[in-house]
Order: structure tokens, then sequence, then C-alpha cells
């Protein structure tokens, strides 16, 4: 490796370096990943009947683990594309590692819905008798988009580095120097491409914005457009997409702490971001009770018999549990540790961090679930009941699994804090090769 | 032409909707190629 300055060495020095931790952290993830393969195909075979899954609850854990890992995407988005719109520089150090979750996470929620099929090859169906009355097209074409753009998004903004990696790192083996050299498309850093670079990032930031807020509220409407008990209000669509934003920035908190931790990050990573993004998060969460209330006052006020179904099973009945203890893990707890402990505590942001996506995901569940157990006409019928099977909590491990997989692999092969964009922060005299940028 | 029967049949059988997804996902591909290469070729040849 031959770095040419401080900045340069502190980043690239997790990459050529892959411990027998890392391996024997790779080998489990790999095993969880491959028992949900496993099941899933055991799933295939067998039917759904191995689910839990049953009239009139067709959707749940399944589904719960798309829209979260939808929302998960939206961190990727939110730190990178918004906060570059808004001209926020302390984002920089942030970008990769909040693109890279988008990236990683966005694969595992469209596996998702592939798990929910008991026929998965007729996904092929939307494409060949696609109706464009059916929101599940919206969502194929919002999610299909968004996955597209955000590898676009998250590649053109690694270019540079990786051209750097390719210069730089000579003495990892050959396979990853032909990786770098095929992936840096011959990048020169000439200051016309930064100038190019910049603008077209400029560019895609305004429209991934747009993006991030079409895909979740098409996510919505899936369940939107139905007109069921707990669904069918306008409010379904910004409440899922600031529960997004919510879930995903909590997601950044928790990886770059690990990152910051594993990888000796403590300069690259100061604790003042944190402290910005603890600001973020107690904005998100009171935004998130605010949608929470206005729900739920508004369901209750209005007092219809199959809304109320509904929200009594919440408040009261089988799901209170579940849902009082959403309350806790998003709003209260999380909110009590941002303003008395978080900071400048790293630690507590990531307990914090942990207890929201914990209730962010119970909070899917709690959308999902409890309108089916107790759907519009069936309701004055029976009250069904579901709770998910073995199969569902090891394909959902195996789900989660993955991408972390994904994800601590990248980390060991490319830098997970941008070079080029965050060499402009350093004072001048610090690098050797600045990055002959011009903002366009 | 009735452009009432139009929409009614683009949004009620089967087959546009697919159309649309293509046409967007094939679309964006192309434009995010051409973008990519514009980027790289920047200040080649000067």
């Amino acid at each position: 490796m031959h770095p040419e300055n401080k900045h340069e060495k502190i980043i690239l020095a997790p990459i050529h370096r892959v411990t027998t931790g890392d391996r024997i952290l790779w080998s489990i993830l790999a095993g969880l990943l491959l028992t949900g393969i496993a099941l899933w195909v055991y799933q295939f075979i067998e039917g759904l009947g191995v689910t839990g899954l049953n009239r009139p609850v067709y959707w749940a854990t399944y589904l719960t683990n798309f829209v979260f890992f939808i929302g998960l995407a939206h961190s990727g988005t939110f730190i990178s594309a918004i906060l570059r719109v808004a001209g926020q520089s302390w984002r920089a150090p942030l970008t990769r590692a909040a693109e890279a979750i988008t990236l990683f996470s966005l694969p595992f929620g469209v596996a998702a819905i592939l798990a929910d099929m008991g026929r998965p090859e007729r996904i092929f169906n939307v494409l060949f008798f696609g109706r464009y009355q059916s929101p599940l097209l919206w969502d194929f074409t919002a999610v299909g988009l968004y996955l597209l753009s955000s590898m676009v998004f998250f590649y053109l903004s690694l270019l540079p580095d990786i051209a750097l990696c390719r210069d730089r790192l000579t003495d990892v083996p050959q396979w990853q120097q032909k990786m770098y050299r095929v992936l840096a498309l011959g990048w020169q850093g000439t200051p016309e491409q930064f100038h190019r670079l910049e603008r077209v990032l400029d560019g895609m930031a305004i429209f991934m914005t747009m993006l991030v807020v079409t895909v979740h509220t098409v996510v919505s409407w899936v369940f939107g457009m139905t007109v069921q008990p707990g669904w069918h209000t306008a409010l379904i669509g910004p409440f899922f997409l600031l529960g997004a934003i919510l879930s995903g920035t909590a997601a950044v908190v928790i990886v770059l702490s690990i990152l910051r931790k594993v990888y000796n990050l403590e300069k690259a990573l100061p604790v003042k971001l944190f402290n910005s993004l603890r600001k973020l998060l107690i904005t998100f969460t009171l935004g998130w009770i605010y949608m929470i209330i206005a729900e739920y006052l508004t369901a209750g006020y209005g007092n219809m018999t199959e809304e109320m179904h509904v929200v009594q099973d919440k408040f009261t009945g089988d799901y209170a549990l579940l849902f009082w203890g959403m309350v806790v893990l998003v709003f209260i707890l999380p909110l009590l540790i941002f303003i008395f402990k978080g900071k400048n505590n790293i630690g507590w942001m990531v307990f914090a961090s942990v207890l929201i996506n914990i209730g962010m995901w119970i909070e899917r569940y709690i959308v999902l679930v409890p309108t089916q157990v107790s759907p519009r006409l069936f309701h004055e019928m029976a009250h069904a009941k579901y709770f998910p099977s073995i199969v569902e909590i090891m394909i959902t491990v195996a789900l989660f699994a993955g991408m972390a997989l994904l994800y601590t692999v990248f980390t060991r092969f490319f830098p997970i804090i941008p070079l080029w964009e965050t060499a402009e922060e350093l004072p001048t005299g610090e690098l050797s090769h600045q990055p002959a940028t011009t903002q366009g | 032409m009735d452009i009432g029967n139009l929409v009614y049949a683009f949004f009620n059988n089967p087959g546009p909707g697919g159309v649309v997804v293509v046409t967007v996902l094939g679309l964006a591909c192309v434009i995010y190629y051409f973008l990519t290469r514009w980027i790289v070729y920047g200040g080649k040849g000067k």
C-alpha cells in the first residue's frame, strides 16, 4: 500500500486486511443466508402452508421485512442526496456508509416479496401482463428505478476512490487489482472529470430526492389503496416515508459507530457527526409521534365499527403489547436518551438507534397484521389469528444476515469513507494530492 | 380518436403496464450509461 497522506492511510487501512475474525463472521452470516435459501426452497416445494399465513392474513412477516428494508434503504438517499441538495457539507464522511445501506438493503426487500409469493416465478407476470390500474405495478416501477438509480449514484460517487485504490493498493492480490482496474473505467482524476462528476451527482441528488418520496409513498399505497381499516387513509404515504427516514437514519448511526470502532476511524468520523445525526433523529422521532397521534386520533374519533376493531386490537387487545412497546421503543426511550444522554456519547446514541429500529420493525408489523386479522366485512364473522412460523423467522434472519454479509465484505474491499469528498474538508497542506474539484 | 377509451384500455388491459415498466427502466439504463461515459471521457484527449 502506498498512501500519499495520513488521511488516505487511515481510510485505506481496513482494505487488504481480511482477518480471521472477518472470515468467521462472513462464514456465520453466509451460513444463516444459506439456511434461509434452503428453507425458501422447502417452502417453494411444500407451499405457503409451512408459514403462519392463512386466510385472511396474506401479508405478514415477509411483507413487514419488505417495508422495513425499503425504509432502511432511505438512509442513503436521505444522508447523501437530500443533505447534498441542502448543501450540508458535514454529511460528506457519512455518505458512502449510508448509500451502502441503501444498496445492500434494497435487494433483500425485493427478496422478501419473492419469499411471500407461493409461486415466485409469477413475478414476471408483472412484465408480461402488467396492468397499470394496480398499485403493485406502481411499486414495481418505483422500486426498480430506485434500485437502479441508487446503484448508479453509489457507483459514480465511488469511482474516484476505486481509481485511488487502483493506483495506491499495489500490494493486494492480482484479482483485486484487476477488479479495481476494471471498475475504475480508466478514471484519471482530471479537473474536467471531477467537474462533470459533481454536476451529475448534483442533478441526480435532486432526482433521488424525488424518488425517495415517491418510492415509500407508493409502497404505502399498496396497502392504502385497498379499502381496509387502518390502511385506507391519506396519511399512510407521509407516515411510511417519515418512518423510513427515521429508521434509515438510526441505521446509519449504528453502522457508522461499528465501522468507527472496528476500523479505528475515530478521526475520520468525529463525535460531532453523531451530534448532527442526533438532532435529525430528535426531529424525526417527534415527527413520528405526531403522525401516530394524527392517525389514531382521526380513526378513534370517527368511531367507525370496522376501524375500531383494529384500533382496539392495537390499544387494548391482542396487539397491545406490541403497540405500546413500539411507542416506548421508537419514541419515549430514544427521545429521553437523545435529550439527556446522547450528546457527545456514541454508546447511548447507538443504543437509542437500535431501539428505534426494533420499534420500527414492530411498527411495520403492527400496520400490516392487525388489519388483516380483522379485515373489512370479515370482522363481523370472526377474528383471525396469525403467528409467524419458524420458516418465516429463519428466512427473516437470513435476509438480515445477507445484508450484513454484503456490507461487511464491501467494507473490506472499498473505502467506506469517501476520500475524494472528505479531502475537500481537510486543511490545506494535510493532503499532497487534493482532487481538483470544481463545484458544478 | 376516443381518448377516453384509450386511457381506459391502457389502465385496464393486461400488457401496457409491463411496457411502461420496461420503457422506464430501459430508458434509465440508457441515460445512466451515457452519463457515466460523459463523466469518464471528461478531459481525455486534451
